[in-house]
């Protein structure tokens, strides 16, 4: 079973830290290795609070050192020409293996909203590039089902921090809409696992730990020994994140 | 394999269960919930779950107990008196419905169901040094039982200068911490390093990276006990976080049992319980 975590963020926070804070992608890599955690999306923190210009092309330096790491960029609404364009954006994406985009819009200040965003959403449905959307970020749960309503093909990953647990929330997003995929950093319901496979499957399921925040051996460990096939863990602890990545189409 | 420093880990990685490494759980409840979906909310879901950790004894009060007071402690008492060797009870303490009289009969009539009490302050907005707790803390101290009291850090109902105020004035009463002043990390354990009957208990504590390592770091690992509040939280996910701190292989069996069989003893069920279940875990 390979785990592939779909929730990791490092750098240095001027506003805030954790007890155990991971700086670097050095001190990522090295935890990642404690733990067994093959590969990881990882995201860094000066993308939403420094700004996307220089968290961005932080991430893209540091990705240079470890082709395990997968990246997310934040995003801006494209009237202000801050970031690359969406016409531009594959490329830069394809050359820096940066898989997805996360909305920042409280850091940021914008809306994010259907009509503020078309450009890249209409781009994300075309290509499969997964929006990696958390609602400690500013977008609420009824931001995400607006934006889902209007591109319900959208493939999101879905972090929501606001209610554990929280399934009269979620499934209703994995029911509706074909492409969103639950990040269980958050979901640690007992028998939550065994619950969600049952009705709908196994695939809409990803390992995510929220390293630095919580520990990657917590929900490996609920994973590993949760009470479904092997094939379906291992769909969880991997498979499905590398799934999402190779129907890209960059 | 989860943390590649730990043998005991690695092995419990390997298995998912130990039975030289038995859990003993202070912090659950049981049964349906307003505010959320729990898919293993009855006795015997918590049982598979529990069975599939090697977690042999949960401590828990219901919901309903917490919750409804016209449904009160009646179901608690039966869960316990059908599993009475994997489930132990605490009476809840319903601050703003309270009848001690009743209640304290209660516990006399049950002493191999209840191992204590659960406060709530900051659910019922009643501060736990309210004098209707009284007589409350005076039996609990008197008997040397559990208080198993949600804490929350900063709260005025049962934060850390809530529990301070009882602490100060009763040494014998077990006051188990549940979520350990969350978020006031430092303040917990400057508190129990001033109260030896002050326990801090980890539900809700190991989502966040780094609070158990602060505390064995500063206090040690003997006064940490281990909590899931199940049905809420998976246990593999709290064994998972006990075992992916900087912590030695000895420090997680501390919190893991150690520490709990040393405080359970004092109940005469215990010893025949753990030679049944314990596996003689050192």
């Amino acid at each position: 079973m390979e785990f592939f975590d779909c929730n990791v963020s490092y750098g240095l926070d001027y506003a805030s830290s954790p007890l155990y804070p991971i700086h670097t992608v050095d001190q990522v890599q090295a935890e990642m290795e404690r733990a067994g955690v093959k590969k990881a999306v990882v995201w860094r923190i000066e993308s939403a609070n420094a700004g996307p210009q220089v968290g961005n092309a932080l991430l893209a330096q540091d990705l240079k050192k470890y082709d395990n790491l997968y990246g997310v960029w934040a995003i801006l609404p494209s009237h202000t020409h801050e970031i690359p364009d969406p016409a531009d954006m594959l490329k830069e994406m394809k050359k820096n293996r940066i898989i997805g985009w996360r909305l920042c819009p409280k850091e940021a200040k914008f809306m994010a909203k259907p009509f503020v965003l078309r450009d890249w959403l209409e781009l994300a449905v075309l290509h499969r590039i997964p929006l990696f959307i958390y609602t400690a970020d500013g977008i609420s749960l009824e931001g995400v089902a607006e934006l889902l309503q209007a591109y319900r093909d959208l493939t999101v990953i879905l972090t929501d921090d606001n209610t554990w647990p929280n399934d009269r929330n979620l499934r209703p997003f994995v029911a509706e809409f074909p492409n969103v995929y639950l990040d269980l950093s958050y979901c640690i319901t007992a028998g939550g696992i065994e619950s969600f496979v049952k009705e709908y499957g196994a695939s809409r399921l990803l390992f995510g730990s929220r390293f630095p925040y919580s520990y990657f051996g917590a929900n490996m460990m609920m994973i590993k020994h949760a009470d479904i096939s092997e094939e379906d863990k291992a769909a969880i602890a991997g498979g499905n994140m590398k799934r999402i990545i190779e129907v890209m189409d960059l | 394999m989860m943390n590649r420093h730990s043998e005991l880990a690695q092995r419990f990685w390997e298995h998912g269960r130990l039975s030289d490494c038995p859990i003993l759980d202070f912090h659950g409840h049981m049964f349906s919930l307003a505010g959320a979906f729990l898919p293993a909310e009855s006795p015997e879901e918590m049982l598979k779950i529990m069975d599939r950790a090697n977690s042999i004894l949960l401590c828990f009060v219901s919901h309903k107990a917490i919750m409804a007071p016209a449904v009160g402690t009646a179901e608690d008492i039966a869960v316990v008196k059908r599993y009475p060797d994997r489930f132990k009870a605490y009476h809840s303490v319903m601050s703003r419905y309270l009848d001690a009289e009743k209640d304290l009969r209660e516990m006399e009539e049950n002493p191999d169901v209840f191992v204590g009490f659960k406060f709530f302050a900051d659910y019922y907005r009643v501060p736990l040094s309210d004098s209707r707790h009284d007589p409350y803390w005076e039996y609990a101290d008197k008997k040397g039982l559990f208080a198993l009291v949600h804490t929350w850090g900063g709260s005025p109902y049962d934060g850390l200068k809530e529990a301070e105020r009882i602490l100060e004035k009763y040494h014998n009463v077990i006051f188990i911490a549940g979520h350990s002043f969350h978020g006031h990390w430092e303040g917990a354990v400057e508190l129990a390093k001033r109260y030896p009957n002050l326990y801090l208990e980890l539900t809700a504590v190991l989502d966040d990276r780094g609070a158990l390592d602060l505390f064995v770091d500063k206090l040690g690992s003997e006064r940490i006990l281990f909590g899931t509040d199940l049905p809420w939280f998976a246990t593999h996910h709290g064994v998972g976080a006990v075992m992916s701190a900087y912590i030695t292989d000895e420090d997680q069996r501390n919190i893991l049992y150690r520490n709990g069989k040393k405080l359970l003893g004092r109940f005469p069920w215990f010893e025949d319980l753990w030679k049944r279940y314990g596996n003689n875990a050192e």
